[in-house]
């Protein structure tokens, strides 16, 4: 039974999803949700040796030639958009926008969940992610309007 | 290697199901009339399966579990449907075989349906809810299973639900393998079918989606794909029983099947630009079922309901009549049907009123209800560590659930079961906007779904705003008022302001 301090699964995964977010050095990107999981998917690759436990409730669905799915990825990126942490624009132009403290107030909110070896490793995940987001100019409509 | 102990387990339960039975010779096709297909027609070895006490079973596990307390007409098990997708998958590949009568042979057609007859042959009681019980459970063993290496492909199971993850592992256990050769063996029919070809582990990966080469892809894809068969099915059985009024015009669909043909590229299920609008029909309609049918209020209320007995039972665990509900293996999950849970858990001691209750639909109503709009603008952000993913209940909604009892419960004189924060999944529609491709004519290029429509993107804020969560109590409205307000303080003391809609929303006011 599940007690009223412990982490569950779903919360570890979410609290590492919000790192890698927290971490990244703008506010606004081109990728989509399953270029999203693509990206942390090849982080995967790279990472999940040297840190099995970051990566160990994240699961895809690969496709050759088509972008990766993840099921967690997918519902991390909703509950953001629920919480207006981030909104979609005009996706030919924009696809997503953090908030101005989204980053922040992730970062403040989940670094304490881990060692600092581990928030090292996530910050070189984050910088290495940045180039397959698609960093976007940022267009006309902002979240903090 | 953990897959070999929970082989083991499987290959026990699934002996002790088939025991002795042998498969029967089946003369002659037969022909099922079903409600939403009309006449499924089915091969003499197919019945021969449709025998085997494994898939008798699924009649026993409804598709949608209690969804018939809020729409009656909702009893339709997962033994219809596993006919219904044989049947779709028939006509998906039948409307390939015109197009590529050397790919689509008699013999893929025969494994395709065999696939489509046995994929949810891994359902639990009470589908996906029994599914999310069980990966409360047993979640950490499934998910490293899904990082194993499994008949010599590395993470084989990955990315699958528990139940696919079961169904594999049944149909390629050595008891039902056996049966398989001998039901195929006994039955080889009057049309040149080579069943004596089709093996178990083929056929356990259709149902799983996994190809072991790339140019089977389209097979896979029928059963365990983006537009597969399966959801087709339930699609038009769901809307059919609930009485929703939503399309899925699946001939159309249907007959625009093709398989990619681009050099380099998988061979995987694609359509014609002119199926863009009937896949955008299919995906409203997922959305539009999620919505009324599967997140319907009172539909969670009854999963609510089951997953308090399932606390109970935990708690009761080494006392229990039936030793199933101890749930000490997960196959113990797999041994247990709708009516059984019932009617057991109705003997066990101290579970009978609530078994009771259930079944004569005294549910817990709404107290209050959290969405886009009843929950305040940058609070809203705080609301976020709540609505994780179901399979686990997250710290901070123990939290809220022990702070909101703390100030109610001795006035109201009611059990901490009586008290429920529910937060159910968010839909999506992700992978089918990344893995459904288009191609226009045989020379063009294959485009993602995502790429001609930003179906994901539209379909997620669609969710979003339809997304509600819910705080459960007592029937009494004087104390569903209360329990609104001792909700809204513990949700400020986490930082979460509510409006006044949450209630409104509730039917409570003050």
């Amino acid at each position: 039974m599940i007690t009223a301090g412990e982490t569950t699964r779903a919360e570890k995964t979410f609290a590492f999803l919000s790192l890698l977010v927290a971490y990244l050095p703008e506010d606004h990107y081109t990728a989509d949700a399953s270029k999203w999981a693509t990206a942390i998917s090849d982080l995967r690759i790279m990472y999940e040796a040297v840190y099995p436990h970051l990566f160990r409730w994240l699961h895809f669905r690969h496709m050759p030639r088509a972008d990766s799915y993840s099921p967690e990825v997918s519902n991390f990126l909703s509950f953001l958009q629920f919480a207006d942490a981030t909104a979609v624009h005009n996706p030919g132009f924009m696809t997503m926008e953090f908030g101005p403290n989204t980053r922040q107030v992730l970062r403040e909110r989940f670094e304490r969940s881990f060692s600092s070896e581990d928030i090292g490793a996530i910050k070189e995940m984050s910088g290495k992610m940045v180039s397959k987001l698609g960093v976007s100019p940022k267009n006309g409509v902002s979240l903090s309007s | 290697m953990l897959v070999d102990s929970v082989r083991e387990k499987i290959d026990t339960w699934v002996s002790g199901i088939i025991g002795a039975r042998l498969p029967p010779r089946i003369r002659d096709f037969k022909v099922v009339r079903d409600p939403i297909h009309d006449f499924i027609r089915l091969h003499p070895h197919e019945v021969a399966i449709l025998d085997c006490p494994l898939l008798q079973r699924l009649r026993r596990i409804r598709q949608n579990a209690l969804a018939y307390f809020v729409y009656p007409g909702m009893h339709h098990t997962r033994f219809e449907h596993s006919l219904g997708v044989a049947h779709v998958a028939d006509l998906m590949a039948s409307a390939l075989q015109e197009f590529y009568p050397n790919e689509v042979t008699p013999h893929v057609r025969a494994s395709v349906r065999l696939a489509a007859l046995l994929h949810d042959v891994g359902h639990v009681f009470f589908s996906h809810l029994g599914e999310t019980l069980l990966e409360e459970e047993y979640g950490d063993l499934f998910a490293d299973l899904a990082n194993e290496t499994v008949d010599g492909t590395p993470r084989l199971l990955e990315g699958l639900d528990i139940a696919e993850i079961l169904s594999y592992l049944i149909i390629t256990s050595g008891p039902f393998k056996g049966y398989l050769e001998q039901a195929l063996a006994l039955n080889p029919g009057r049309e040149n079918l080579r069943l004596a070809n089709i093996e178990s582990t083929e056929v356990a990966r259709l149902v799983i989606g996994k190809v072991r080469d790339e140019r089977d892809r389209f097979k896979a894809d029928i059963i365990h794909g983006s537009m597969d068969a399966d959801k087709i099915d339930y699609f038009m059985r769901d809307c059919h029983y609930s009485g929703i009024r939503a399309e899925v015009d699946a001939s159309r669909l249907i007959n625009t099947l093709r398989i990619l043909s681009s050099p380099d590229w998988p061979r995987a299920l694609t359509v014609s630009g002119t199926a863009l609008h009937h896949l955008e029909q299919i995906l409203m309609t997922k959305l539009l079922l999620y919505t009324s049918v599967y997140q319907h209020h009172k539909v969670r209320a009854t999963e609510a309901a089951v997953r308090t007995i399932y606390r109970k039972l935990r708690e009761r665990r080494g006392t229990l009549r039936h030793k199933p509900l101890e749930f000490a293996e997960f196959t113990d999950f797999l041994r247990i049907d709708d009516s059984q849970f019932f009617v057991w858990v109705g003997q066990e001691n101290g579970l009978e009123e609530l078994v009771n209750q259930l079944a004569s639909r005294q549910l817990l109503k709404r107290s209050l209800v959290l969405c886009r709009q009843s929950v305040d603008y940058p609070s809203r952000f705080n609301f976020l560590r709540f609505a994780l993913p179901a399979e686990t209940t997250p710290s901070s909604v123990r939290r809220v659930e022990q702070g909101i009892y703390d100030s109610i419960a001795a006035p109201h004189k009611v059990d901490r079961d009586s008290l429920v924060l529910d937060f159910p999944p968010l839909p999506d529609a992700d992978r089918e906007a990344a893995q459904i491709f288009i191609q226009a004519t045989k020379e063009a290029q294959p485009e993602a779904l995502k790429e001609l429509l930003p179906t994901d993107d539209w379909l997620r804020s669609y969710a979003v705003n339809k997304y509600r969560a819910h705080v459960f109590y007592v029937s009494e409205e004087d104390k569903r008022l209360a329990a609104a307000h001792a909700a809204e303080s513990a949700f400020q003391a986490e930082e979460v302001r509510l409006t006044p809609l949450a209630r409104t929303l509730a039917h409570i006011g003050d």
